[in-house]
């Protein structure tokens, strides 16, 4: 009845959010753009004031080359001589040094600076900053090394995402007062995070000395600005606020009763998930977040640098699971259904002892039965070789080959969901009514036509569901995968749900990336599912 | 005992309105059918006594107090559901007595009850099985026997015997009819079928598209239909309805009545009409004639029905039923016959709108 | 029917049932011959019959001698019941909600509970690894639990909805007039009338936690904390190829859950083909 329509105005009430975050997503990434670009900032300057320490200090960490100008120069040129390296302690007398472009280059900046000058160098494997500094009429020169971490991300940055999701949770679901509130919240935190590099974010510092230095109109487009959005914005929320109110007291039995589940589902799904879909936007090393942005995802998108047949490019990946899953789901259907079909006749003998056996793998906990299959897939021991063997086509290195792996992958899966189908197609048979049949005999079906004619399409909305809900499943099948083929060889046999496990706790705990990689399965799979929800839309109507 | 008031009453959900400005009331102890086709309110009014339903405006009384916003465990009413509502996990004896142990009344009392319940609808023998064990008769029975139980101040029945056969049907009625007989307690039932309206009713109350038709009598709504769907509802088989013009003389206070192919001279007391109007008259009423009649027509349909016969019978003013005597009925399909109208059996309603009836009070031409 | 076709028919089903019956009698062969490598052979009638096996697994110890496999059944059933016990708990009293009452929300609660089962585990699992840590519940069974009852859940909202709108509305109206409460509708009407879907979404919270490996097998280090599953995969893991002591403990583990299956599995269809599939 009226649940029937619940994807349909479900669907209406997405739509208008989802055209209120468009507005502001473009909003919401220069937002986090201009926060890693702050961070960047901060990194490269602490990076350098190391470089400059290093360079500069008496017992420099590389080798130094110590230059003086030349005192016969003429205009405004200047020319360096070398007098001397630096390795340690004392300048040695090393005259002959070459010293390269780039050195004498720095050292004029750093001279006519009067201080010192950088240049930072990046090249595959290896990063340097070249340094100049400015000393008692010398000029030390040296390729120091990038020290320094990348800063943590301040805890504000995500205090003002949060309170201001909250706060969006408050706004109908309308463009206007979501703008406005993002405006209003972009603005302020901008104003009060937006921290200099070489000050300590804090509160208070914050509030007395953002806009030292600004423009004073500035300022004042901002606050004003600031306010005005604020303002729409309270007012909207603060109205909504009180229609929930009303909700809730004049329904508090009903949320009584869903609030256990809200409650647990929140903390320990949605909580984790938000977590999740946050650390999608970070780099983990060693226990330290640092805010990448969308670099995660950027390379998995792009393949990071692997070729399109490498098994870790994610296209690679994502092919192999489509494919893992079109052909397990057409099996498991096609199968269920078959046996569903010689299992309909109530007149044949041993029927139910063919059922009860028959759904034995569905019975079977999925782990036991993934190792059961490997041990059958085993290239010495297993059964599957043994056969072959006695067939005398010879044995079969199952999982050093892409192909064989997988076909172990799909028959043991195969084995694993077959019954599943079987059941739901047994079930949605029998509810066909006899008379339907008995009336396609009176006008001369052959037994191929009723099939095509009456079964299939009464078969189809119970069938369909069925089908959506094990793709679903099969796309995230972890335990046969991780547990038959370990995604051997090389990782190819791994679908996007093994993969991210791999990069997130065997290949150096990339939790960032593994994160990233999540979020992409997800929402494959929402728009699968919507897709598929259309489609039955479609054919109800 | 307690008598119930609508009024004002207003249901409305979201968009559309069930129930428009009901304004009825019960009398304490009486015997009241709501009747009407499916989708008409009454059962909605039914829900709005027993408290299933909330009430989007007016008022409602039961006895001296106004329930709008009272639960409906504390309006003392009891209720008999169409598919019964028994709890299928639960023995006849638990059924019955669910409702008072839920009111904590003591132990001793409530077998004494269920005890009176069983006697009275005759179900000593089943108290310890399932409802799943029962018939629908049976069944039937304890879902009254819960409401008995209780000794509210209303019985409410919702359509109750739609889901049994003809012949249950008719026994379960006479045992409803003794049973208001024995309590005197008010009942408001809810039916779509005129024959137990007609027979249960002390006050019957029609409704149309969320409003009352009529209300009264059983037998006065019969034969004095205040409006041709009421008329149309009540009786079986279904009343003619002819269109006809209808032409009052001022002077000789003579109306003339004038269908397709006939025409009918009455003398009305005070009626000044003029203009199309809908001339009805019950198939009972019609006489046939071979030679001399108001409308030439010939037999259609011929349904003997024992004691009685069915005749369609074809005319220029369109298909005329007619309910005979075996007795009387000599024609066969095909016969040409001629169709007499009693002037004093024939009822007159407007064409248009509510097409209230033409006649005033007394009825009859 | 003719009798060829009747023949063609039981030839097929007796070559699929055979086919999903082997692999499990070579297990079932493998748990009673000794050795710890299957035999090269492909009868499923063992050679040589020993318990060695069953023995070695039931008698394992930890480092402090104490039995180690009762202690890891300990913690298995312990760990399931409670996920049941709590799974169930709290879609019971949503599913009702759900079904029984309208309120605003109610469209995007469902909507939650079917959006939810398509989070990808690791999408979780990282968070929770990283949350647990910091709170130092790595190897405890409390956060297995907590997150094995919210993965069974939207599974057993959706088919205990669909069953409960099966139930007629009437009955609970019934109750109502008879002076029954909000609570009493639900505690006394509803849930004995809901039995067998209440036994299908038990079973189902108690095979995921059961049957769950690789929630276990990341958080779990301690060998006492493990579950069963763990155990098992330990036996044929990277470093050791026990298939004996495998076989042995997986009929050990299956059949409690198999039996259980097989009791309840005629709710089962019904159950998903109330509410579950649907969807």
């Amino acid at each position: 009845m009226g649940d029937r329509q619940i994807p349909g105005r479900l669907l209406e009430s997405l739509k208008s959010w989802a055209v209120a975050l468009l507005a502001v997503l473009p909003l919401l990434v220069v937002y986090l753009w201009s926060a890693g670009q702050v961070q960047e900032q901060e990194f490269r300057t602490t990076a350098q004031l190391n470089a400059f320490e290093c360079v500069g200090s008496s017992e420099p960490c590389v080798p130094v080359w110590v230059l003086r100008p030349e005192p016969y120069m003429e205009g405004s040129l200047v020319r360096f001589r070398v007098i001397g390296t630096r390795p340690s302690g004392k300048v040695s007398r090393e005259k002959d040094a070459k010293l390269p472009r780039w050195a004498h280059d720095l050292a004029v900046e750093a001279w006519q600076s009067r201080k010192g000058a950088v240049r930072w160098v990046s090249k595959p494997g290896h990063s340097a900053i070249r340094t100049a500094v400015f000393m008692d009429d010398t000029v030390h020169v040296g390729q120091a090394p990038v020290r320094g971490q990348y800063p943590d991300v301040p805890w504000e940055h995500l205090l003002v995402l949060f309170v201001f999701s909250l706060f969006m949770l408050l706004l109908p679901p309308r463009p206007v007062p979501v703008i406005m509130s993002f405006v209003a919240f972009f603005y302020l935190a901008n104003g009060m995070f937006g921290y200099r590099a070489d000050a300590e974010p804090d509160w208070i510092y914050s509030f007395s000395h953002i806009y030292e230095g600004t423009d004073t109109a500035l300022v004042v487009v901002w606050f004003l600005t600031a306010a005005i959005s604020l303002f729409i914005s309270i007012s909207y929320a603060l109205n909504r606020f009180k229609g929930w109110c009303r909700t809730l007291k004049e329904h508090r039995i009903a949320y009584t009763y869903v609030l256990p589940a809200i409650l647990g589902m929140g903390i320990l799904v949605l909580v984790p998930f938000a977590f999740g879909v946050t650390l999608g936007f970070f780099n983990h090393c060693k226990g330290d977040y640092t805010f990448v942005g969308l670099r995660n995802f950027w390379e998995i998108l792009s393949g990071g640098g692997a070729s399109i047949t490498n098994p870790l490019n994610f296209w690679f990946t994502l092919g192999v699971t489509l494919m893992w899953t079109f052909l397990n789901v057409l099996l498991h259907v096609s199968i269920g259904l078959g046996l569903a079909l010689l299992l309909k006749n109530p007149l044949l003998k041993m029927r139910s002892v063919y059922r009860v056996l028959l759904i034995l793998p569905w019975a079977m906990p999925n782990y036991i039965t993934a190792l059961m299959w490997k041990g059958m897939f085993q290239q010495q021991y297993g059964a599957v070789n043994i056969l072959l063997d006695k067939l005398g086509l010879g044995g079969v290195s199952w999982f050093s080959s892409f192909w064989t792996a997988f076909t172990a992958n799909v028959v043991t899966n195969t084995w694993l969901g077959f019954p599943f189908m079987m059941v739901v197609s047994l079930g949605a048979l029998q509810s066909i009514p006899t008379s339907l049949y008995e009336a396609a005999d009176v006008d001369g079906a052959s037994s191929w036509q009723k099939f095509w004619n009456i079964t299939l399409p009464l078969l189809r909305p119970a069938l369909f569901p069925a089908i959506v809900m094990g793709s679903i499943w099969t796309f995230n099948m972890f335990n046969v995968i991780y547990l038959v083929s370990g995604g051997e060889p090389g990782g190819s046999t791994d679908i996007l749900i093994t993969e991210a496990y791999q990069w997130a706790f065997k290949r150096g705990e990339r939790y960032g990336l593994a994160a990233a990689y999540a979020v992409l399965i997800f929402i494959i799979l929402l728009l699968y599912s919507w897709f598929a929800q259309k489609l039955t839309e479609q054919k109800l109507d | 005992m307690a008598s119930v008031e609508f009024r004002n009453v207003v249901k409305r959900y979201s968009d559309h309105t069930v129930i428009s400005k009901l304004n009825l009331f019960i009398p304490d102890g009486k015997f009241v059918v709501l009747v009407g086709p499916s989708g008409c309110g009454k059962s909605t009014t039914l829900r709005m006594i027993a408290g299933l339903e909330d009430i989007t405006e007016g008022d409602l009384f039961i006895g001296e107090r106004r329930v709008n916003d009272v639960l409906p465990r504390d309006r003392d009413i009891a209720m008999v559901f169409q598919n019964y509502a028994l709890y299928p996990h639960m023995t006849v004896r638990d059924n019955l007595s669910f409702g008072l142990r839920l009111r904590r009344i003591p132990p001793s009392e409530i077998e004494k009850r269920v005890a009176d319940a069983a006697e009275m609808l005759g179900l000593q023998e089943y108290l310890d099985r399932r409802p799943s064990q029962l018939s629908g008769g049976q069944r039937q029975r304890v879902a009254m026997g819960r409401a008995l139980v209780r000794r509210p101040q209303v019985f409410l029945f919702d359509e109750p015997l739609s889901n049994l056969d003809a012949k249950l049907r008719g026994e379960m009625r006479r045992e409803i009819a003794r049973l208001h007989h024995r309590l005197q307690t008010t009942m408001v039932y809810v039916t779509h079928d005129q024959v137990e309206a007609m027979t249960l009713a002390d006050i019957m109350v029609v409704m149309e598209k969320g409003r009352i038709r009529q209300v009264g009598n059983p037998m006065d709504v019969y034969s004095q239909p205040a409006d041709a769907f009421t008329a149309a509802f009540i009786g079986s088989p279904t009343i003619n309805l002819l269109p006809v013009e209808v032409r009052t003389g001022e002077v000789e206070r003579i109306t003339t009545i004038e269908g397709q192919g006939f025409s009918l001279q009455v003398t009305a007391r005070f009626m000044h009409y003029q203009g199309d109007g809908l001339m009805g008259i019950r198939p009972g009423d019609v006489r046939l004639s071979s030679d001399t009649g108001n409308l030439q027509g010939r037999i259609d349909v011929m349904e003997p029905l024992g004691h009685r016969v069915l005749y369609t019978v074809d005319t220029p003013a369109g298909s005329v039923l007619c309910e005979l005597d075996a007795s009387e009925a000599r024609w066969k399909p095909g016969d040409a016959v001629h169709v007499v109208f009693p002037m004093e059996l024939v009822h007159l309603f407007e064409a248009d709108g509510d097409q209230k009836s033409l006649l005033l009070e007394g009825g009859t031409i | 029917m003719s009798r060829w076709k009747t023949i063609l028919i039981h030839g097929f089903l007796i070559f699929f049932t055979a086919m999903t019956l082997y692999p499990v009698l070579l297990v079932v062969r493998k748990s009673v011959t000794p050795g710890d490598n299957f035999e090269r052979s492909l009868s499923p009638i063992p050679s040589r019959v020993t318990l060695d096996h069953y023995s070695e697994v039931i008698g394992s110890r930890d480092f402090n001698g104490r039995p180690l496999f009762w202690r890891i059944v300990l913690n298995s059933v312990v760990l399931s019941l409670a996920t049941t016990l709590v799974g169930m708990f709290l879609a019971s009293t949503s599913a009702y909600a759900f079904s029984r009452l309208r309120f605003p929300g109610r469209r995007m609660g469902l909507m939650m509970f079917l959006v939810v089962q398509m989070f990808p585990a690791t999408l979780i699992m990282i968070p929770l690894y990283v949350i647990l840590d910091k709170l130092g519940l790595l190897d405890s069974l409390v956060g297995l639990v907590l997150v094995y009852s919210t993965t069974a859940i939207p599974f057993c909202v959706w088919t205990l909805k669909g069953y409960f709108d099966t139930i007629p509305r009437e009955i609970e109206e019934a109750a109502w007039i008879d002076g029954a409460t909000r609570f009493q509708m639900f505690w006394r009407i509803v849930i004995p009338l809901s039995r067998p879907a209440l036994a299908v979404t038990a079973l189902f919270s108690f095979m995921t936690a059961w049957n769950e490996y690789i929630l276990a097998e990341t958080f779990l280090s301690r060998e006492t904390s493990y579950t069963l599953p763990v155990m098992l995969q330990h036996y044929v893991g990277t470093h050791s190829t026990q298939w004996g002591k495998f076989a042995a403990g997986a009929v050990l583990v299956s059949i409690p859950v198999m039996a259980l299956f097989y009791i309840l599995q005629k709710h089962l269809v019904s159950g998903l083909t109330a509410g579950g599939v649907k969807g």
